[in-house]
C-alpha cells in the first residue's frame, strides 16, 4: 500500500491549522486570525456550519480563548467581565419555567471560568447565568423530549434551585464545569435541600412517592420525590425537577391514615382543609415521617386502614 | 485609524530549514508574494514579507488557495532541504529581517535539535475505518449464541419479535466494539514498530467519501525514510481484513511533531 497525497484539503486543513509550529511572544502577532479562519473554514469545508453553530461543542485551546477574549468581547457579543474567559461553546437550550407552560428557550451556550451563560443573538438578550461558584450540583439524567430518549444536564445552585439544560453533549459539558469548579459535583443533587426561611428549621427529609392528582387528560399518577418536614410546614418535592409540587402549613394537617398499596407499599394520607393527599414509600420512611409530623403538629393520627381511592 | 497604518512591518513564516543559505525562491507565496530566506548560521527560516496582520477573509475560496499555498511553499523547501520545521497557518512576527534574525538566534538550538529529530522522516496519516454492516454479518456469523437467536427470531411471528431484535442488535453492537478496540490496540502496536513516533490524534476530518464508515483510530507517525515501505506492506495487511479500510496519506511535513516553547 502506498501513502497517497490526494491534496485532500481536509487533511491539510487539520494540519495546517492545528498543528504545525506557532509563536506566542509579545512581539509576534501570530494568533491573532487562526481560530477565525480556522473555525469558519473547517466548517465550510466539511459542510457542518450547522454542526458548529447547533450540535458540535468546541472546547476551546488557550490560544482560541485568548483570542476570542480579544476579538469578540470587545465587540459585545458576550458580555465577558474583566480577566473572564470563554472554555466552551456550543447550542445548547433550557427549560424556562417563568411561563404558565414552561418552554425550552435556545441559545448559545458559552462556558467561562466564572459563569454558564445561555445567550440569544437576535435580539440579544441574557437567557440564563449560572455563577460556578453558586453550583452545588450536576447530574445528566435522561428525559423524552418528542418520543425520543436524550440527554439533559440538571444544575442545582443557589442552594437549591434547579434548572434543566439540553446541549449536544452534555457530559463534556458537566465535565468541563468541574475542571473550572475543581471538584465533581456529581449526585450532590440528591444532598441539596430547597431554601429554608430564617426562622425556619428542618426536621425530617423522607424519599416517598406523591400521589399526584389528577389534571386534565391524565389521571392520577405517582412521582417519586422528598417530602420535608419543617418546623412550620410540610412540602415535597418532585426529584426529577425540583419543583415543590405541594405544601401545606402544619396548622392545617387534621389527619394522618395509613393504608396499603401491593405496588407502592405504605400509603401515608395527609388530610388538610378538607382535602387529602398521598404519599408513599418504604415502611420505615413512612413511619418514621408520622413519627416527625406528631411530634411537631401534636396531631392525632388514626390508623385505621384506608383504601388507597 | 486604518488598520493598515496601525499593523506595520511583517514577515509570514512558512518553515525552518536545515541550511544556512540565503535564497530567493520566487513568487510562490500566499498572494503571489516573493518567498525568500532569512538565514542564521546553518539553519534558516522562510518567510515573505508582508503586513503584521493575520491573513483573514470572509471568500472560503480564497483562503483555500491560502492554505495550499503555505503549504506548497513547504513542500518547495524540503524538495531542496530536506524535512523542514513546519509553521502553522497564518503565523507572522512583526518587525523587520532584524527582528527575525534576533529571534531565529534566540531559538536557534531548538530549531537544530527540532531539525535533527526530523531529519530523513516524514509525517504520515493513518486513518483505520471499519465497515460495521460487515462486520455485523461476519460476527453474526461466526458467534453460535447470536446465530440461535437469530434463528429463533426468524421462526418467530414478526409482530412479537421487537424486543429480541433489539436484543440481538445490542448483543451485536457490543462484539463490534469489543472486536473494534482488541484490533485498534493490535495494529497500533504493530505500526509503533515501525515508526519513530507515533500520536493517536483524538479529533480528526473524514473526507467524505468515508463518510459512511465508522473511524477506528487515527494515527500521526514519524517515519523514517527507510521504514516507509515496510509500514505500507502492514497497512496493506490490514486493509485486506474482512470489514477494515485503510487510508495511507503523506509524506507531509511533520506537522503533528513539532513544538515549539519561545526562548
Amino acid at each position: 500500500m502506498k501513502a497517497e497525497r490526494e491534496n485532500d484539503l481536509v487533511d491539510l486543513l487539520d494540519k495546517l491549522l492545528n498543528r504545525g509550529l506557532v509563536l506566542n511572544a509579545d512581539l509576534i502577532i501570530s494568533v491573532a486570525g487562526i481560530p477565525l479562519i480556522g473555525v469558519s473554514l473547517k466548517a465550510a469545508i466539511a459542510g457542518i456550519e450547522t454542526m458548529l453553530e447547533y450540535g458540535m461543542m468546541e472546547a476551546w485551546d488557550q490560544r482560541t480563548r485568548e483570542w476570542y477574549a480579544r476579538e469578540y468581547a470587545k465587540k459585545g457579543d458576550v458580555p465577558l467581565r474583566e480577566g473572564e474567559e470563554v472554555f466552551l461553546r456550543s447550542f445548547g437550550s433550557f427549560l424556562d419555567r417563568r411561563w404558565i407552560n414552561p418552554t425550552w428557550r435556545p441559545g448559545f451556550l458559552y462556558l467561562t471560568n466564572k459563569r454558564l451563560l445561555l445567550l440569544r443573538r437576535e435580539p440579544p438578550e441574557v437567557l440564563l447565568e449560572i455563577p460556578l461558584d453558586k453550583m452545588e450540583g450536576l447530574a445528566v439524567n435522561k428525559e423524552m423530549r418528542y418520543a425520543r430518549e436524550r440527554e439533559e444536564l440538571y444544575i442545582q445552585f443557589n442552594c437549591g434551585e434547579i434548572v434543566r439544560i439540553h446541549a449536544p453533549n452534555v457530559l463534556e459539558l458537566k465535565d468541563e464545569i468541574e475542571k473550572l469548579v475543581g471538584k465533581s459535583l456529581e449526585h450532590n443533587i440528591e444532598n441539596c435541600h430547597p431554601p429554608l426561611s430564617e426562622d425556619e428549621k428542618l426536621l425530617r427529609v423522607e424519599k416517598l412517592w406523591y400521589l399526584f392528582p389528577a389534571m386534565g387528560i391524565l389521571g392520577e399518577t405517582w412521582k417519586p420525590g422528598r417530602l420535608y418536614l419543617t418546623n412550620k410546614r410540610l412540602f415535597w418535592v418532585y426529584r426529577v425537577d425540583g419543583e415543590k409540587m405541594f405544601e401545606v402549613p402544619l396548622y392545617s394537617i387534621s389527619n394522618l391514615a395509613t393504608s396499603f398499596d401491593e405496588r407502592k407499599g405504605k400509603v401515608l394520607t395527609i388530610t388538610f382543609d378538607g382535602r387529602n393527599a398521598s404519599f408513599s414509600g418504604d415502611e420505615q420512611s413512612v413511619d418514621s415521617i408520622i413519627r416527625a409530623i406528631e411530634q411537631v403538629a401534636h396531631t392525632a393520627c388514626s390508623y385505621n386502614p384506608q383504601q388507597p381511592k | 485609524m486604518s488598520e493598515v497604518q496601525e499593523a506595520g512591518e511583517g514577515r509570514y513564516l512558512y518553515c525552518i530549514i536545515n541550511g544556512g543559505v540565503e535564497l530567493n525562491l520566487g513568487r510562490i507565496g500566499i498572494e503571489d508574494a516573493e518567498v525568500y530566506t532569512i538565514p542564521y548560521k546553518d539553519v534558516a527560516v522562510v518567510v515573505h514579507s508582508c503586513q503584521a496582520k493575520p491573513y483573514v477573509s470572509k471568500d472560503e475560496e480564497k483562503v483555500k488557495r491560502w492554505i495550499f499555498n503555505h503549504n506548497y511553499v513547504i513542500d518547495k523547501a524540503t524538495e531542496l532541504f530536506g524535512t523542514v520545521l513546519p509553521f502553522s497557518f497564518d503565523v507572522i512576527i512583526k518587525g523587520d529581517e532584524t527582528t527575525v534574525k534576533d529571534w531565529l538566534s534566540r531559538n536557534y538550538e531548538k530549531f537544530k535539535e527540532g531539525l535533527e529529530k526530523v531529519k530523513d522522516k516524514a509525517e504520515y496519516t493513518v486513518q483505520i475505518f471499519c465497515d460495521q454492516d460487515r462486520l455485523a454479518e461476519k460476527i453474526l456469523s461466526e458467534d453460535e449464541e447470536l446465530r440461535a437467536l437469530k434463528g429463533k427470531i426468524e421462526k418467530m411471528p414478526q409482530a412479537s419479535t421487537y424486543l429480541l431484535r433489539r436484543k440481538l442488535e445490542l448483543k451485536v453492537k457490543d462484539k463490534i466494539s469489543a472486536e473494534i478496540s482488541k484490533l485498534a490496540e493490535e495494529f497500533a502496536s504493530k505500526i509503533r514498530e515501525l515508526v519513530e513516533e507515533m500520536k493517536v490524534e483524538e479529533t480528526s476530518r473524514v473526507p467524505e467519501k468515508y463518510k459512511d464508515k465508522k473511524l477506528v483510530v487515527t494515527l500521526s507517525c514519524l517515519v523514517h525514510k527507510s521504514k516507509v515501505e515496510d509500514l505500507g506492506k502492514l497497512l496493506e495487511e490490514i486493509n485486506a481484513r474482512e470489514g477494515y479500510i485503510v487510508r495511507f496519506t503523506g509524506p507531509w511535513a511533520p506537522f503533528s511533531f513539532v513544538t515549539f516553547k519561545e526562548a
